[in-house]
């Protein structure tokens, strides 16, 4: 082991990088980061020193974005933030993703999502998709102009822990009543969240959901809260 | 007016879009990563200019082809239910414009690309920039109908579309059978979406000395509009 290393210093460091969106020493930003190491470097750093992957997720990473979901709760940073912050938490990703490849990392859980049947809007269901990724959960997305079928045959292919469906149309999200209904009676203990502009919580109430969420942040901590790290 | 229909291709200069209106459009972001904006808008610009294919197209209906009844528009026997906030402001039109714009599909195409290939914070970036170029692209043909179509005195509403200010978006297929089949190269799915999905379309009514007046959104309910949204950043 390299003897300047500090473990606790560089996860520290990693953590902040996350947080401030510092994805390798090139990047332009943070501005008072120039120059520095950022995510990629210093995971790289911590894994040629030993350090298991588990830690570098559980101790650094996940500790980075935990703080940007804070101040996304807190209204003092907005989507595109958080999006900078999970772009950061992708590069990580990437370099850790062998370890994941080969059991020796595992995350949270696994996710569908899809827009539903009917609509080919992906932005929103996209921007779920990299928030939730970024803070741990491995995602199957389903893509645009989902139906029934395609959703059940993934969770029955799949260990899931829950469904996220997208609508941004007054017409389409009454796809969703019956797409919710189908998976309730097939698999009744997978939880549904449901997003897009037209919704509201009576929608989703009416419909049997068990989540609505007007952005990323309430579906993630909905799934941190209800799901334990493995 | 001696034509009923008109359409219009724009190019990406006319829609005068340039950095300086980022900002503003992404009044989200800290102000700490306005270098990520900036590097994304010039390394996406040569590509938005290229791929930005603003169209726009309005249909005229005079005072004789248009009648109101309560919270209703009648337009060559089809009746439009627009719900009192549209009503409220439209009512007194003597004239109506059916519009519809778009910047095409060669953008969302690249913004979808850009998401398969994981850069979701560009592909954000960009999405955002073709709403916008695609207001613009309604902005431009307003000004169009202002200054080559209305009579000395007469004014225009605001716009207003299928989908906001309690006029249900099912509502555009009754708008688009008033238009010729692939106006402005867009359609519509069985869902009422328009593709490419960066469309726009609606109405606009005017009148003599009509006072336009501003969106209602106090007495609207629809909290995520972006009509809503850029009033409250203004």
């Amino acid at each position: 082991m390299n003897s300047s290393f500090d473990e606790t210093e560089l996860l520290s460091q990693l953590a902040l990088c996350i947080e401030r969106g510092k994805v390798n020493s090139s990047s332009k930003f943070p501005a008072d980061l120039i120059g520095q190491p950022g995510v990629e470097e210093i995971t790289s750093q911590l894994l040629q020193n030993n350090i298991p992957p588990k830690k570098i997720l559980e101790e650094a990473l996940l500790v980075g974005m935990n703080r940007v979901g804070e101040k996304f709760r807190d209204g003092k940073i907005f989507i595109p933030d958080v999006l900078i912050s999970a772009k950061a938490m992708n590069s990580a990703m990437e370099i850790l993703r062998p370890y994941i490849v080969k059991g020796d990392l595992r995350l949270k859980g696994k996710v569908i999502l899809a827009t539903v049947k009917g609509d080919l809007h992906n932005i929103g269901k996209n921007l779920v998709k990299m928030v939730l990724e970024g803070n741990g959960w491995e995602v199957i997305d389903l893509g645009i102009d989902v139906c029934s079928e395609k959703i059940l045959n993934a969770i029955n292919d799949n260990e899931i822990k829950a469904v996220g469906l997208s609508a941004l149309l007054t017409t389409t999200m009454l796809n969703m009543k019956d797409i919710v209904s189908d998976i309730k009676k097939m698999f009744p203990d997978i939880p549904v969240a449901v997003g897009g502009a037209p919704l509201n919580e009576k929608f989703a109430d009416e419909i049997n959901a068990d989540l609505y969420s007007p952005d990323p942040q309430g579906f993630l901590d909905y799934l941190n809260s209800h799901f334990a790290l493995n | 007016m001696k034509e009923e229909v008109y359409q219009y291709h724009f190019s990406f200069d006319e829609l005068n879009f340039n950095e300086e209106k980022l900002i503003p459009l992404f009044n989200d972001f800290s102000s700490s990563y306005y270098s990520v904006l900036s590097d994304a808008f010039n390394l996406l610009l040569p590509f938005i200019k290229q791929n930005c294919k603003p169209v726009a197209g309005f249909k005229y209906f005079n005072s004789q082809k248009i009648s109101f009844r309560k919270n209703a528009l009648v337009m060559e026997n089809v009746q439009f239910d627009l719900g009192p906030i549209i009503y409220r402001d439209i009512k007194d039109a003597s004239e109506l414009f059916v519009f519809v714009c778009t910047i095409g599909k060669n953008i969302e195409e690249k913004t979808h690309e850009l998401f398969l290939e994981g850069d979701s914070l560009t592909a954000f970036i960009l999405d955002r920039i073709a709403s916008e170029l695609v207001e613009s692209t309604a902005d431009l043909l307003e000004q169009k109908i202002k200054n080559e179509f209305l009579e000395d005195g007469y004014n225009l509403t605001n716009r207003y579309s299928p989908g906001y200010c309690g006029w249900l978006v099912s509502e555009q297929k009754k708008l688009f059978s008033l238009l010729p089949d692939n106006f402005c190269g867009v359609e519509l799915t069985e869902s009422s979406l328009m593709i490419p999905i960066k469309s726009i379309s609606g109405i606009y009514g005017a009148d003599l000395n009509l006072i336009r007046k501003d969106y209602h959104c106090e007495i609207c309910d629809d909290e995520f509009c972006y009509k809503r949204k850029s009033k409250k950043d203004e």
